[in-house]
């Protein structure tokens, strides 16, 4: 370029030779006409507010994205203006903010408060049914017992329940990801069971316009069963559940999908269609299927259980019947062989009714009520006896107690006229009689009383016969004393006039031991 | 390996998508008409191409006059069949307008649309030009008759097909 050139339009021209200038000028618009424009152009830019604030608007969505991308310092520098702005805003225009929240803030509150209430009524329900009942009683003592509230013991008690079925299902698709089964029941088709829970479930949602919320858990009552279904952000897990089951369980399977979430987000979000590879949940569902207490389940193989049970509790309770029947028996008849004039013949026992055959000495105690005290119930044994006669040295002492007692006071002993010398042949004959008599009583056990009664005839005065009376059984006694009377006990009894010439004898009992 | 499908089946009343579905899965055909309500689900295991499927199939309630389709109930679906009924011509056009709308739930899946009631010749209805132009347009037209069972097994393992893995 020529030195000479001037620079655009500011360098002093010599004046008068504007033809020169106007070549001057058409020569710089045609050098750097278009760099002018465009340098112009950018000042303008520069320099126009509104111009660049297009120009920054155009740039800034992209701008904060990558600066989002690179790291945190946007997000913490812009946080107190974000503050600020809220601020001002509730400050200023609150109806605004309360508009835009009310509907979320009502859906979650009355999402909650529904969940609440109904967890709260199956508490209540589940008490009441067993407000009254004996066992509300014993509840009360263990409450008292251990001083917990009633309620927190009857939660704790009256909850029966069984989870019978886990469905693990991918939400979106209803697919089934995993089902486990308590031991014993029947299922239908999980796959299209899983499709349907998962059709049903959005049906009742969409039917009464209510979000499914992450975390949310949804109860549906099918006759006796209930079923939890538990949503998490890609999958559902719901349990099929048998009775009452406490409401702590609904955390658990909260956990259950949380923790399946985590482990499997890649799987489950997308579901490429391959359960297999949810296998491994096997083990954490499986520890969901609880249960506690005789919940009714009408499964065979609880049904069999418990006919198990009983059966085995009759068998073990008639085991101890029938111990303690035979031992209650043994006594029996253990107590029959010792009873003096009785001969077991025969003992048939049977599973209720007993019978004995026996023979008994008339001498013998009767043997009603014997039975009873061994501790047996009216007629539950029967005992027949047949006659017979003891040798045992008792009863044969007692058979001829009588004859030796009717021998004794039948003997009469003769005195001569006004007379009480006793015949030494008399008197031992008396001796005699009472000897036989006191022997028979003692091996009966029993001491003979023998009272010798003196007597006079009605010849004499009243006065000398009741003397002449006294002292013959006086003398008597003296004399019979003389011999052997096998410990008969002898007294002078008071004298008899008007009657024989002698005396006579009164016998009678005591039981050894007596004087 | 096992894969797990939904597949969808869509379009105006009586069409015939329940008669489909039963022909395919139970190998029955009843000429008695039962509507759907809500949404009902079969299931059907294949072996196709070394890949047991087992297909998880929701026949979803026909459209009539009063009642919409509830096209949420695609959402996850693998694959749609939009069935119409050939002797009655709008519900090809209705077949149509419900794949354009469940897009928007299902996303890009692989579709088919099911012409049925081949059987019915005398009072066939839709016009072949009609379906020129939606087969030039990409659609995939299988003409069937859940009768006879005329090309119900072959359009189900069609969708199938495109459904599995490696796939276009």
């Amino acid at each position: 370029m020529p030195a000479s050139i001037p620079s655009s339009g500011s360098a002093p021209v010599p004046a008068g030779d504007a033809e020169r200038d106007q070549a001057w000028a058409e020569l710089r618009r045609l050098l750097v006409g278009p760099e002018r424009e465009q340098i112009g152009e950018l000042r303008s830019r520069i320099e126009d507010d509104s111009e660049r604030a297009g120009a920054v608007a155009r740039v800034l969505p992209s701008a904060v994205d990558a600066s989002l991308e690179r790291g945190p310092e946007l997000r913490r520098s812009m946080q107190p203006m974000v503050r600020d702005v809220i601020e001002l805003t509730l400050k200023h225009d609150p109806a605004l903010v309360i508009d835009t929240v009310l509907p979320f803030f009502g859906t979650l509150i009355r999402r909650y408060i529904t969940n609440a209430l109904q967890d709260f009524m199956d508490a209540v329900n589940q008490a009441q049914e067993r407000s009254v009942s004996t066992r509300s009683i014993a509840w009360r003592v263990e409450a008292w017992r251990t001083g917990k509230p009633y309620a927190e013991i009857v939660l704790a008690k009256s909850l029966l329940y069984r989870i019978e079925q886990i469905f693990l299902i991918h939400r979106q698709t209803g697919l089934k990801l995993q089902h486990r089964v308590a031991r014993g029941v029947e299922t239908k088709d999980a796959d299209m069971v899983s499709g349907m829970l998962t059709a049903i479930e959005d049906f009742i949602h969409d039917s009464f316009s209510t979000a499914i919320g992450e975390k949310q858990s949804d109860t549906i009552q099918v006759g006796d069963l209930r079923v939890w279904v538990q949503h998490g952000r890609h999958a559902l897990l719901a349990a099929v559940v048998r009775g009452a089951p406490p409401l702590e369980l609904k955390e658990r399977l909260a956990q259950v999908v949380e923790d399946v979430e985590r482990k499997f987000e890649d799987r489950l979000n997308p579901y490429a269609g391959d359960p297999s590879v949810f296998a491994p949940t096997a083990p954490e569902l499986d520890s969901c299927l609880l249960g506690r207490g005789d919940v009714e389940t009408g499964g065979s193989s609880r049904n069999w259980k418990i006919a198990g049970g009983l059966a085995a509790s009759a068998l073990l309770a008639a085991a101890v019947l029938w111990w303690w029947d035979g031992a209650r028996w043994n006594r029996l008849l253990a107590s029959l062989r010792n009873e003096p004039g009785v001969v077991l013949t025969e003992a048939r026992r049977g599973w209720y009714y007993h019978e004995i055959e026996s023979l008994r000495d008339p001498l013998a105690n009767p043997l009603e009520g014997l039975p009873e005290r061994a501790g047996f119930g009216a007629n539950r044994v029967s005992v027949r006896t047949g006659p017979f006669l003891s040798l045992d040295a008792r009863f044969v002492a007692m058979r001829e107690l009588e004859p030796r007692r009717r021998a004794l006071e039948d003997l009469r002993i003769a005195f001569a006229v006004d007379s009480s010398v006793v015949d030494r042949a008399e008197a031992e004959r008396a001796a005699a009689a009472i000897r036989s008599f006191a022997s028979s009583a003692a091996a009966t056990g029993q001491r003979a009383i023998v009272e010798v009664l003196g007597s006079a005839d009605s010849t004499g005065t009243a006065t000398r016969n009741t003397v002449l009376a006294a002292m013959r059984a006086r003398e008597l006694v003296k004399a019979v004393s003389g011999f052997e009377t096998a410990g008969a006990v002898l007294r002078a009894g008071s004298g008899e006039t008007g009657a024989i010439r002698g005396v006579r004898f009164r016998a009678s009992l005591e039981p050894r031991g007596n004087e | 390996m096992i894969v797990q499908k939904k597949i969808c089946l869509l379009g105006a009343y009586a069409v015939g998508k329940t008669s489909l579905i039963r022909r395919f899965v139970e190998r029955m055909f009843d000429e008695r008409y039962f509507t759907t309500v809500g949404v009902r689900i079969d299931k059907k295991e294949l072996s196709l191409d070394g890949h047991d499927v087992t297909m998880m199939v929701w026949d979803l309630a026909g459209e009539d006059d009063v009642t919409r389709v509830d096209l949420r109930r695609c959402k996850g679906a693998s694959g749609l069949v939009f069935v119409a009924d050939g002797c009655r011509a709008h519900t090809l056009e209705t077949a149509v307008r419900l794949a354009a709308e469940a897009e928007a739930f299902a996303g890009s899946v692989p579709c088919v649309l099911a012409v049925n009631k081949v059987d019915l010749a005398a009072e066939w209805e839709v016009e072949e030009s009609r379906l020129d132009d939606l087969a030039a347009r990409g659609w995939k037209i299988v003409r069937t008759s859940a009768k006879t069972g005329h090309n119900v097994d072959p359009m189900f393992e069609t969708l199938a097909r495109e459904m599995l893995p490696g796939a276009d």
